[in-house]
């Protein structure tokens, strides 16, 4: 790859830069503004230059921030997203590894019950998301947060589990290399199986 | 409210969404919740109770202040122009077209929630043809969306717009970005037709602009021809408590207490004046000149005190699912998305 | 819009095949009948039953209700009422409606055409590992640590009239297009707010397509070469039949994600000025928490759950017989 040929002609290689300056300041631009406008005061910022660091710039804003409980919220976007990832993967491995496992018919009819709901985005069951988490009492916790996450990653998690998670040739309790033998012993230096899709 | 937990009191305008509680059960009438303290009731001002009376029965008690609607205006801008606050529609279109020629932007607007543009057709429609247009179709009249002050009030609104007196991209604009009070505070833009605590918020923007006494206010103009009353109001009349019927016994008893006892008293009356809110309690009269900001405390006092008709926003006066129509089509009149015409018929339609 | 969790860019969507050789599922078991396979069906069972149920609890169930629902009247506070069938009758003469499902359909189809010819762009353009290209990549994934709250803020600041970013560059290099209307003009919002949300997506797919490529082998590129192929030939015959799967998995992420996207809509116009921008989600959720009217907005929220079933399954058909075609001797 290094010493690719490019037998592009100049017009590619002229849109070629072209692009990238353009895409590159689309996407500079407005992070720029982000973090420059986060040194402005609240009546300021409308009235400043919003491209150069002139006039008044202060630290205000980013102590009232703090102040104003951003840790906290900091805290509850941690935990929650540590809780939901952990839970997902548990619940999806746990589905996928049997899916694979056992090609029965429960498992495969399973699968494809899950598989559904890949097109289904939280959005869209909205209303009726807060009817179900309202009578089950979970309203306004963070609770709700994380199981309603963990459930909508479901489908995605099973089908990408199932699609990279492999069983050895000839059935479960055969010893393969890298793979577990029938008590779960694994060659040593061999690398979990799946590692990449979890 | 929908959920299964609601807390013991709610603050809300009352209007239609109130109704919807009481219809369902979900507030309790004061006169019995608040029957240890009787006299309550006389300690504000009359007109408080419109808007959260029920089927005869009072559902709550105002706990923060008035929000008039008024005209407020950059003394810098009109001083230099030589210009005094317009009395009525015509010297105020003069004066428009003055500022205009003289390169600002004569009204500031943010309409992208709809709410601040509602307050002009308010304002215009009570002008031309009285509160009673209004107070019928919250009482179920929807044929007097056909009533001619709505056509009119949106013909005169549509001038306004084809004349370029708002600022450029005013339908986008939300007005809780500052971004309309900014035009002022920049010297941009003149005038501004907001609800009382527009004072406040530029305060927390630009407090020199303020301190320096370049704000002004004037109440809005008559309307030649019209059968409204000058002196009519209209905005959000009053912030109320409502204690939810799921309140166990013993909390009642504490909000009763705390109701009854806090919300008349003078000295809350007076912390609310520091906020320079507008309160609706009796006791405020007389404390109106110990206020750090007198003069625009004393003005939106009396705009309340003196208006033979308060009308509340109609946005929350109507059932949800009209306001919200109506704040849609209204935006397409702001837009010249329609005409006056269509947006009668669409009310009518929808109603 | 990607839903939680990452694609693989070579990803087929398809179940494992049996192994070659392995005796076929369930013959194993027939010949050890008995407390073996009980033993492995209650195996079955206890695995995926904390995912099934998860799933059935949080996202089947309430789709169940969304149905149910729409045969009732209700506001959220009030006792429910029956309805019958006059919510969906309502939906077949709903001018509303029609006018949302329109704006939806316009902004996916313009959504897939700019996300997946700019994420392609990008990340072709960054895929040699050069020092500049590093840095491009890294550049172009920065947007993909801001939420959507955080960049529909900066682009309404952005393109604010009068005040914002845009209209102050409009003014100092007298630029006057620049000083559009941005997201007040009705004719222009629903372009605009898909131009926001290309920004949020893109550098997402940017990294599938850089990964894609670096994945295409080197030798496919040098016979192209020796054949005397230009630059654009290598591109049309070779990087793009190789993207193959990658632009179906893409295609259909962003369909489906944008058929049913809310998030950025309505923060930055909630369906204003007036109606110009008000997909279908917002229809929902308006009805549902504007008008408090529970009962229609569940029939627009049935409606979506199909579209959003029909899109993916279409699409996944189409990603199918594509890959199908390729592995049954395509090029």
């Amino acid at each position: 790859m290094a010493s690719a040929i490019d037998r592009s002609s100049t017009a590619g290689r002229v849109g070629r830069v072209v692009f990238t300056v353009i895409w590159s300041l689309m996407v500079a631009l407005p992070l720029y503004y982000l973090v420059l406008t986060s040194f402005r005061t609240q009546g300021g910022y409308l009235t400043s230059n919003p491209w150069l660091p002139t006039g008044q710039l202060t630290l205000g804003q980013y102590r009232s921030v703090i102040s104003q409980g951003f840790f906290r919220y900091f805290l509850n976007s941690a935990i929650v997203t540590v809780a939901a990832v952990a839970l997902t993967l548990a619940v999806s491995v746990l589905a996928a590894h049997r899916v694979v496992l056992n090609r029965t018919r429960l498992s495969r009819a399973t699968f494809r019950y899950l598989l559904i709901g890949l097109a289904v985005p939280v959005q869209a069951l909205m209303i009726p998301v807060f009817v179900v988490i309202d009578n089950a009492h979970l309203y306004d916790t963070l609770a709700a947060l994380i199981l309603t996450g963990v459930a909508f990653s479901i489908p995605v998690s099973v089908l990408i589990l199932v699609n990279f998670l492999r069983v050895p040739a000839g059935g479960p309790g055969r010893a393969h290399r890298g793979h577990a033998d029938r008590r779960g012993h694994r060659p040593p230096g061999a690398a979990p199986p799946g590692a990449p899709a979890v | 409210m929908a959920g299964n937990q609601p807390p013991t009191m709610i603050v809300s305008s009352g209007g239609g969404t109130l109704k919807q509680y009481v219809q369902a059960g979900k507030v309790e009438p004061l006169e019995t919740a608040l029957s240890a303290y009787p006299g309550w009731q006389s300690k504000f001002l009359a007109a408080s109770f419109g808007d959260v009376t029920v089927n005869g029965k009072i559902y709550g008690i105002p706990v923060l202040g008035s929000q008039p609607a008024l005209m407020f205006y950059s003394k810098p801008i009109f001083s230099k122009l030589h210009l005094s606050p317009p009395a009525t529609w015509d010297q105020f279109l003069a004066d428009c077209a003055t500022i205009k020629k003289a390169g600002y932007i004569p009204l500031a607007l943010g309409n992208a929630q709809g709410w601040p543009g509602l307050i002009w057709e308010e304002m215009l429609v009570d002008r031309l043809g009285g509160p009673s247009v209004m107070d019928s179709i919250v009482n179920g009249q929807s044929a007097q969306w056909d009533n001619p002050a709505f056509t009119e009030a949106n013909t005169m609104i549509q001038q306004l717009v084809k004349d370029g007196y708002f600022q450029p991209g005013y339908s986008a604009v939300d007005y809780s970005n500052g971004e309309p009070n900014a035009l002022m505070y920049t010297n941009k833009a003149a005038m501004q037709l907001q609800l009382n605590f527009l004072y406040s918020q530029m305060q927390t923007q630009d407090a020199s602009y303020i301190s320096q006494g370049h704000l002004g206010w004037f109440a809005f103009p008559s309307v030649p021809g019209g059968t409204g009353n000058v002196n009519d109001e209209a905005g959000n009349v009053g912030q109320y408590a409502l204690i939810t019927s799921q309140t166990p016994a013993s909390v009642r008893k504490m909000a009763a207490e705390f109701l009854a006892t806090m919300m008349p008293s003078a000295s809350y009356t007076k912390a609310m004046l520091g906020f320079d809110e507008v309160p609706l309690t009796t006791a405020a009269g007389a404390q109106l000149a110990n206020t750090p900001d007198t003069s625009f405390t004393k003005f939106t006092y009396n705009l309340v005190a003196k208006a033979p008709a308060y009308q509340l926003s109609w946005d929350a006066a109507l059932p949800p699912s009209d306001a919200t129509t109506l704040l849609a089509n209204l935006e397409n009149v702001f837009v010249l998305k329609g005409s006056p015409q269509q947006f009668s018929s669409a009310m009518r339609a929808a109603g | 819009m990607p839903m939680s969790g990452i694609v693989h860019s070579g990803t087929t969507l398809r179940t494992p095949p049996t192994p070659p050789g392995s005796p076929r599922a369930g013959t194993v078991g027939a010949q050890r009948a008995g407390p073996r396979r009980r033993a492995r069906l209650a195996g079955d069972v206890a695995g995926v039953a904390p995912a099934a149920l998860l799933y059935t609890f949080l996202l089947v169930a309430p789709a169940a209700v969304a149905l149910l629902l729409s045969f009732f009247s209700w506001n959220g506070v009030s006792a429910f009422r029956w309805a019958g069938l006059a919510n969906w009758d309502r939906l077949f003469h709903d001018g509303g409606a029609a006018h949302s499902l329109l704006l939806t359909i316009v902004v996916t189809a313009v959504s897939w055409f700019l996300q997946t010819v700019l994420s392609m762009a990008a990340g072709l353009t960054t895929a040699r590992p050069t020092k500049v290209n590093s840095a491009l990549s890294a550049l172009y994934v920065l947007p993909l640590l801001i939420s959507t709250a955080g960049i529909g803020l900066i682009w309404e600041s952005l393109l604010a009239p009068s005040l914002g970013g845009m209209a102050f560059l409009a003014g100092t290099f007298h630029l006057g297009i620049l000083n559009k209307d941005w997201l007040g003009d009705p004719s222009i919002v629903l372009y605009v707010i898909t131009v926001i949300v290309a920004w949020q997506f893109v550098p997402f797919y940017t990294l599938l397509y850089r990964t894609a490529r670096q994945q295409v082998p080197r030798t496919l590129y040098e016979a192209a070469a020796i054949d005397g192929a230009t630059g654009f030939q290598a591109f049309r015959h070779v990087t793009l039949p190789q993207l193959r799967n990658t632009i179906a998995s893409s295609s259909v992420l962003v369909v489906i994600g944008t058929l049913t996207y809310f998030d950025m809509f309505f923060l930055l116009t909630d369906g204003g000025p007036g109606t110009s921008s008000r997909v279908l989600s917002l229809d929902m959720y308006n009805e549902a928490f504007s008008s408090t009217d529970f009962g229609y907005a569940s029939v627009l929220t049935i409606v979506l759950v199909l579209i959003g079933i029909s899109a993916g399954a279409v699409l996944l058909k189409v990603a199918r017989f594509s890959a199908s075609a390729r592995a049954h001797g395509g090029e």
